[in-house]
């Protein structure tokens, strides 16, 4: 079973205890006369990734999912904690990490700059990164391109005349042709339609087989984790809930969070009758993080010692851990 | 169709876009149906058209867009020859409009319960003070919470959520007849998407009134609606009873994007469709789907199907069914 | 719907062409046809600019000197021509020393950021609170009163615009993703600035300078007219102003002219701007 493959590695990516909070005021003025809070977007996250797996990072907006994967990529800085990839914190990598760890951006065609050619994108990585000899740069960004379905005829088009999903292969092109082992995915497929949506998840597997990448995946969208995650974590207000393999999770949710997302997510069959959990309430702000259990005054199974004491986030068995005072359980039927 | 017994028909409705150089046909003649007390919902993928033909039958259709032909009618009267007058009594009191985007719609400046009296005082002639007590009560309906305080309230102090219940109060505001919502979910979280789909479940969806809800989520419609039709490339290719199309989809676009819905409850193989939807500026003489259809014969690209039917409500635009 | 209809879709197509490209182009043609005149003022100008004829002094129009002479007997009409020299010569540089400094300093500033940032913007502001004609008025007094000095202190007065303008759109651009992409790709600071910031603001300078050229030019007129710009006896229309303000009132064509060539040539420099930022601006760009 995966469990007890992931043991015998080490983690490829491990946090201790990352945490960012930004102040709710940026101009120092207000800050002086008004007074800031602290935004605690990610607060105390310990997460490891182990080869080759699918990590899935689950969570509505505004959880803190995005600015994780931005602490690890090193474009914000951390306001504690520590970050490991493969042993090392990013910063012995310097400009070298880019080989190492790459992102494909939610926003596709955004990410690629409107003023330049496909082609021109995608020689200036190969060629700023020295990834093989200047003669060989063209023959190179041709093969990157059929990595992921895309003709040489691509090269000389912007984005604006790519189609949506020809733009998010084009980025994961980009992404890859450093030949990074760990990849981050921050919503990858979520401004496109279906029926292109399977095509770049499929593209995805086929190419983290390939390339033995290690996938953080990033979305908010629960049937495509069930699909392609080996684990998943749920995150609410910047820490994490519930984080386990993931039939357990769909099968089994331990935290009512997770349980209550499951079931809020609408099925495609009439026919499939399930008991729905509706949630009260907005998401509350990170600024104004609740007491106790950040969930507690939205959760429907709430006791008096979820207002007050955190619960921390505890290995039930078998790997499945949860943040949550009275975990749900299954022992008498299946749900 | 017997014009009878339907409440809303739109028949063989064409609207084009006309650009420099070129004509967007963003919804190429289309019949549709919603009867009494229906719930109806229409679904596709981005730029199939769905959204111009919702707003077409308010008359919002956005200029350079131009309903070219066909007919709207609305318990026989057809939409789109009354008057200003006519429609301005029809838009909001008998059919009424949720957009995706609610903060677009709402006046920054003004607050919301007076936006929403504002609609009442519009369409009703009723005094501030009642239409007041009657927005309060229907905040309250709708599960906003201290009604009598949020009244005062202005956009920017509400939520996504919040907001989109507030045009929902607006919509509804006039107890129309029929009301559509456009996406009215898509931007929402998905625990605040399950409370708008319980919200509409519970307060929209009336016997006496009909429902029409555009998405691109398959899994709405599965909950909500009574029957349902599938748009592809501005025109319709399949409609049918909501378990029938799940059931037994006919159409092989409708199949092909069933199989490519990742689902949460069951883990399979997600199917591609290959190719990407065509250029409504450049639609193929034929079937639409065939460039990206499997069983595709000689005759799909050579004439457009019409609309078979197979069985009682369940019509499909394909030959080889 | 068919009240939306032919008529007009083809009036708004009609209006729309004229609100933007048309603007551009007769702008482009009244600039062109100066610098045409300031290329080949030797062959347009009937006398030659600088020759005294103390015995045709104060002539008033005629086909001998279509613009009439000045108090010393100068033929007005080749000094026009020969002012447009100056004219262009002097825009271009003012707008080249603006672009130079402004471009790479708001560039920087903005996606640095921080005190740096902090620090060039504050200096901005002191500069910008100034009048600029005040301050360019103060560098030349400071300097001394030539050409020279006038460029320079015309174009440092413009600087803190430009400046702002590069960083505001830079501090936007700067959040978009295809630049956190460079940065995760690692690229270097000069490489994402220059190489994939820059192409993405250069409408936005283009339109400001364009419009700087035809306040240059005003500008310069006005140093000109109270004696801190070009210095007689050269031919620039600022300075030629302000000889004929002594006799406006017998011999008016001495300040019209001038007058008219600096404000045909400022107008085609605006309409060139306006009519761009019309083009490049997305907001103006419908379907």
């Amino acid at each position: 079973m995966f469990e007890e493959e992931i043991k015998l590695h080490n983690p490829v990516l491990k946090t201790i205890n990352l945490k960012k909070y930004f102040l709710s005021e940026k101009s120092l003025l207000t800050r002086l006369l008004v007074g800031a809070k602290w935004v605690k977007a990610v607060d105390g996250i310990n997460l490891e990734m182990y080869p080759e797996e699918v990590l899935a990072l689950v969570g509505e907006s505004g959880c803190g999912k995005t600015t994780l994967a931005k602490l690890i990529l090193g474009l914000l800085t951390p306001t504690d904690g520590k970050i490991y990839i493969y042993g090392k914190s990013p910063r012995e990598y310097g400009a070298q990490l880019a080989t190492i760890l790459q992102i494909v951006f939610q926003e596709g065609p955004a990410s690629l700059n409107p003023r330049k050619r496909v082609g021109s994108l995608i020689k200036e990585v190969i060629k700023v990164h020295k990834v093989v000899d200047v003669d060989k740069i063209d023959e190179k960004a041709n093969s990157i391109l059929e990595m992921v379905d895309l003709g040489k005829e691509f090269k000389e088009r912007f984005f604006h005349e790519l189609s949506g999903g020809q733009a998010q292969r084009v980025v994961i092109a980009r992404a890859l042709a450093l030949n990074p082992s760990i990849l981050i995915a921050d919503e990858p497929t979520s401004a496109l339609d279906v029926s292109i949506q399977a095509r770049i998840l499929n593209l995805l597997m086929r190419l983290k087989k390939e390339f033995h990448l290690t996938m953080l995946f990033i979305t908010h969208n629960l049937g495509i984790v069930r699909q392609i995650s080996n684990r998943v974590a749920v995150m609410y207000l910047g820490k994490i809930v519930e984080l386990g393999n993931t039939e357990e999770i769909f099968d089994y949710p331990r935290h009512p969070y997770t349980k209550a997302l499951l079931s809020a997510v609408p099925i495609p069959d009439p026919t499939v009758k399930r008991g729905i959990i509706v949630l009260k309430g907005e998401t509350p702000s990170p600024i104004n993080r609740p007491s106790g259990c950040a969930f507690h005054p939205r959760c429907p199974f709430k006791k008096g010692i979820c207002k007050n004491k955190e619960p921390e986030l505890l290995n039930l068995n078998n790997n499945h851990y949860v943040a949550c005072h009275f975990p749900m359980n299954y022992n008498s039927s299946k749900f | 169709m017997k014009i009878n017994n339907s409440f809303l028909l739109i028949r063989n409705l064409s609207i084009y876009f006309y650009a420099k150089k070129k004509i967007i046909k963003a919804v190429d003649g289309v019949t549709l149906e919603v009867k009494k007390g229906e719930t109806v919902g229409i679904a596709g993928e981005s730029g199939c058209g769905k959204s111009t033909l919702a707003r077409s039958i308010l008359r919002l259709v956005p200029p350079p867009g131009e309903i070219v032909s066909g007919e709207i009618l609305y318990k026989r009267s057809n939409i789109l020859k009354i008057n200003d007058q006519q429609l301005r009594n029809i838009r909001g009191n008998k059919i009424s409009i949720i957009f995706q985007d609610p903060s677009i719609y709402l006046n920054p400046t003004v607050s919301i319960g007076k936006q929403i009296c504002d609609v009442i005082m519009a369409h009703n002639n009723v005094s501030f003070k009642n239409a007041r007590s009657k927005t309060i009560q229907l905040l309250d309906e709708l599960e906003i919470q201290e009604p009598g305080d949020r009244f005062k309230n202005f956009p920017y102090e509400f939520s996504g959520g919040m907001k989109q219940r507030v045009l929902i109060a607006m919509a509804i505001s006039c107890n129309p007849e029929l009301v559509i919502a456009d996406e009215p979910t898509t931007a929402l979280d998905v625990t605040i998407q399950r409370q708008i789909l319980e919200l509409i479940k519970g307060k929209l969806i009336k016997k006496d009134s009909s429902f029409l809800f555009i998405t691109h989520d398959l899994g709405i419609l599965a909950e909500i609606c009574d029957r349902i039709y599938i748009m592809y490339a501005g025109s319709i290719v399949e409609q049918a009873k909501a378990t029938d199309l799940f059931q037994k989809p006919l159409h092989p676009y409708t199949q092909k994007l069933l199989a490519a819905i990742p689902r949460h409850d069951i883990r399979k193989e997600l199917t591609e469709i290959k190719g990407s939807p065509p250029r409504l500026d450049n639609l193929p003489i034929g079937c639409s789907f065939y460039p990206r259809c499997d069983i595709h014969t000689e005759k799909c690209y050579q004439e457009r199907p019409p609309l078979y039917k197979v069985d009682e409500d369940h019509f499909v635009r394909c030959y080889n069914v | 719907m068919a009240r939306y209809g032919f008529f007009s879709r083809q009036l708004k197509k009609a209006f729309g062409d004229i609100s933007a490209s048309n603007l551009a182009i007769i702008g482009i043609v009244i600039v062109g046809i100066f610098a045409i005149i300031a290329i080949f003022a030797p062959f347009f100008a009937p006398y030659n600019p600088y020759d005294i004829d103390l015995m045709a002094t104060y002539q008033s129009p005629s086909f001998e000197h279509l613009f009439g002479t000045d108090n010393v007997g100068r033929d007005t009409f080749s000094r026009i021509l020969y002012g447009s020299r100056m004219a262009f010569t002097i825009t271009l540089l003012i707008v080249i020393l603006e672009l130079s400094i402004s471009v790479p300093l708001g560039l920087i500033s903005s996606y640095i950021g921080g005190y740096f940032d902090e620090i060039i913007m504050r200096i901005m502001d002191i500069i910008i609170s100034i009048p600029h004609l005040l301050l360019a008025i103060v560098i030349v007094a400071l300097l001394g009163p030539n050409v020279r000095n006038a460029i320079l202190a015309i174009g440092i007065s413009y600087i803190p615009m430009l400046t702002r303008l590069v960083r505001s759109v830079t501090l936007s651009i700067k959040e978009e993703p295809y630049i956190e992409a460079c940065q995760v790709l690692r690229f270097s600071v000069k490489r994402i600035v220059f190489y994939h910031i820059l192409p993405n603001i250069v409408s936005v300078i283009i339109v400001q300078v364009s419009l700087d050229l035809g306040y240059a030019l005003i500008d310069m007129a006005s140093l000109s007219f109270i004696g801190l710009g070009v210095q007689p006896p050269k031919a620039s229309w600022g300075a030629m102003l302000s000889t004929g303000k002594n006799y406006l009132l017998n011999t008016p064509w001495m300040c019209i002219f001038p007058g008219i060539a600096i404000a045909l040539l400022v107008f085609g420099f605006n309409l060139f701007g306006i009519g761009l930022e019309r083009i490049l601006n997305p907001r103006y760009q419908k379907y």
